[in-house]
């Protein structure tokens, strides 16, 4: 079992977090819901901005922005919409500093859970054949790394070490691999 | 079942340290597939120094809790702050304001001498009483004044007052006279008062053939024995020295009001403010505000009870 974090100062729910704020507007609201997902801001912004000073003023940054934003904003899953604040965020500090390109990501499309769906279906033993089959279609890399993942349980280490790929490759596999299966799971009506 | 949850960076760092099970491992894998923020994290501090991510997180959750307690507080103290530079300012602009106002009263009094008569004239009223007055008095009070009068044709200027009237002596008319007056409005219900002013300090019966040239100082009235006058509380020198440096700042930006006229009649408020200013004539409608002006700014009269209106006439 993955060991989860203890959300010690509440136990209210994001959601309920959210709604408390939108209402109340009382910023420790905020900052009892920010800080759970703090680190894992921190996180991401060293990732886009390569710099841990940087990212640092980046996560106060963005709770500055939440402040304002999170009284309008209608949020239906708060982390991922976090997640997009985030990342546009770190995306226009590099456009100001190094005139990058990006395209900002778009709060709807990315609130959709539709990977958790997969594992639903997976799951259910009257699909597994079908499920078989769309495994089946996968190719060789992929197929044997889907497999080790979803079926036999093992993690990108394990996989790593059985199957000689390195880390990276292995989690790229298994995410490939899973999207095809989707894919075809639901052409196949699943 | 995939387990939700929130990953925080000392459960990132064990599992980048190869410190979770193999089960833990697979779980944490297969949230990170759902989970974009947990995904980008991961990679951000594999690359990162264990160390300073420590003590930023640290720092960012101190600012964040502190940013919902000092914020207020810190906005507090430069609330407070700013009240007290806004009040020493108010306070510096006020004694200079004063400091400049008593320098130009006094500048006028040195310069100006007797004020002119023509900048302000008493209007005649039909009765005026003064009770109080012993009869002589009660005759000059009620000497009518013709209209346009000057100081030098005034028929007041030109008595000499009982010499039991303690300073209230006439000025040659050779010397612009001091004298001007605030006529209260006739009315059979209300106690109407005139206040007569004294001539200048230091001026006798018998130094009066010698007052061609305009004393240094006017002096206030001495004749009050009728308490209820209704007179600037600073003295009619300093209304008179005030009415003279506004027009004259009005003929500075506009000559054309020269030689203009505005009747007004006013009320006196428990205050001493002038109010309920009415233009009874005017020449035109710029003077009448200017002159509306100048006397809604004029130095405070002394408290009365049952003020009446008054009149008067400010000339440029």
């Amino acid at each position: 079992m993955a060991i989860l974090k203890s959300i010690s100062r509440s136990h209210l729910s994001d959601a309920e977090l959210v709604e408390i704020y939108q209402v109340k507007q009382h910023q420790e609201v905020l900052a009892e819901l920010y800080l759970r997902y703090s680190d894992l801001v921190y996180g991401t912004c060293v990732k886009y901005l390569q710099d841990q000073e940087s990212a640092k003023d980046a996560v106060i940054n963005i709770y500055q922005e939440l402040i304002e934003k999170l009284k309008s904003h209608a949020v239906n899953n708060f982390k991922s919409w976090l997640y997009v604040v985030a990342k546009n965020h770190c995306l226009m500090q590099l456009r100001k500093d190094k005139k990058i390109h990006f395209t900002q990501l778009q709060p709807g499309i990315m609130e959709s859970e539709d990977f958790s769906h997969l594992e639903a279906v997976m799951e259910k033993e009257q699909q597994l054949e079908q499920l078989d089959k769309c495994i089946n279609q996968l190719q060789e890399e992929q197929k044997k790394t889907v497999s080790l993942f979803y079926l036999d349980n093992k993690c990108y280490n394990e996989i790593s070490e059985l199957t000689g790929y390195d880390w990276n490759k292995v989690r790229s596999l298994v995410q490939n691999g899973k999207r095809n299966l989707k894919i075809c799971i639901e052409k196949n009506g699943i | 079942m995939a387990s939700k949850g929130t990953y925080d960076h000392q459960q990132i760092q064990r599992y980048l340290q190869k410190e979770m099970s193999s089960a833990e491992m697979h779980a944490f894998e297969k949230d990170m597939m759902n989970d974009p923020l947990l995904a980008d994290a991961l990679e951000g501090y594999r690359d990162s120094n264990d160390i300073l991510a420590n003590r930023h997180l640290a720092e960012i959750a101190e600012r964040i809790k502190e940013g919902k307690e000092g914020k207020e507080g810190t906005a507090v103290i430069y609330k407070i702050r700013g009240n007290w530079l806004r009040i020493a300012a108010l306070l510096i602009i006020i004694s200079g304001a004063g400091l400049i106002t008593y320098n130009i009263i006094n500048k006028a009094g040195d310069q100006k001498g007797i004020a002119a008569i023509d900048k302000v004239t008493v209007l005649p009223v039909d009765s005026l009483r003064a009770p109080d007055l012993p009869s002589e008095q009660q005759e000059l009070l009620t000497q009518k004044l013709p209209a346009n009068t000057t100081s030098a044709s005034s028929p007041l200027i030109k008595q000499q007052p009982p010499a039991e009237i303690t300073g209230v002596e006439t000025m040659p008319a050779a010397a612009p006279l001091a004298l001007k007056s605030i006529e209260l409005t006739v009315d059979s219900t209300s106690k109407t008062n005139v206040d007569v002013h004294a001539p200048p300090e230091g001026l006798t019966k018998e130094k009066s053939a010698t007052a061609a040239k305009a004393p240094e100082k006017l002096s206030e009235p001495a004749v009050t024995a009728n308490r209820s006058f209704a007179q600037p509380k600073d003295g009619w020198v300093k209304l008179q020295a005030y009415i003279d440096n506004e027009v004259d700042k009005a003929k500075e930006k506009n000559n054309a009001l020269t030689g203009m006229n505005v009747e007004l009649e006013f009320s006196i408020d428990k205050n001493g403010n002038v109010v309920d200013i009415k233009i009874l004539s005017a020449s035109n409608n710029e003077v009448a505000k200017i002159s509306i002006n100048i006397l809604r700014k004029s130095p405070r009269w002394t408290q009365l009870a049952n003020t009446p209106r008054a009149k008067t006439v400010i000339r440029f």
